[in-house]
């Protein structure tokens, strides 16, 4: 959460006027997650949209496809280990991205959110600033 | 005292045209598989997107 919470400070509230959209989907990694402990308080910016997703569908996914979504912008490439779901991670992607099979246009991508904190605010500025 | 009631208006026009933080939901959807996120990130297309995958850990 503490990832949740520099993102909101970082990254949103300090460019009120990006049009940037942010999806937020939370779900279980550890025993006692749990849906009543999502922090409502945090991320309440209205670029911002929050999801509950019970079967980690959207993490999964991730994990699965994230070898074939090639960051322009690099990354270093490190991996959850020994989990079944991407998590505590990030995806930018930039204006002209689509999604039919998979999403294009990723920037890049960071596990874990504080580890990689750096190179997504680059990135963040640089997607914002690129019009 | 004219002064006074121009300055005040002046700044609450100043705090009402800052970017106001949405109110904090009461409850957290559920996503409606893939093809949710799929919809919404085509939904913005235009927009810089940022997804995170986080655990309220």
């Amino acid at each position: 959460m503490a990832g949740a919470r520099w993102a909101q400070e970082e990254l949103l509230a300090k460019n009120p006027r990006a049009d940037v959209r942010v999806f937020v989907i939370w779900f279980r990694m550890y025993p006692g997650d749990a849906e009543s402990k999502w922090p409502r308080e945090l991320l309440t910016d209205r670029r911002v949209e929050h999801r509950w997703d019970e079967p980690k569908a959207a993490g999964r996914w991730f994990l699965t496809n994230l070898r074939s979504l090639r960051p322009s912008r690099g990354g270093d490439g490190v991996f959850p280990q020994r989990v079944d779901a991407l998590w505590d991670s990030y995806l930018l992607f930039d204006r002209t991205a689509t999604w039919d099979d998979t999403p294009s246009g990723v920037l890049s991508w960071g596990y874990t959110l504080l580890r990689t904190r750096a190179q997504l605010l680059r990135d963040f500025q640089f997607a914002i600033a690129n019009r | 005292m004219k002064a006074i009631r121009s300055i005040v208006a002046v700044l609450a026009l100043a705090v009402l045209a800052l970017p106001h933080p949405a109110p904090a939901s009461s409850t957290l959807a559920q996503l409606r598989g893939m093809q949710e996120l799929k919809s919404w990130f085509n939904t913005f297309n235009g927009h810089p997107r940022l997804i995170f995958l986080v655990s309220p850990t």
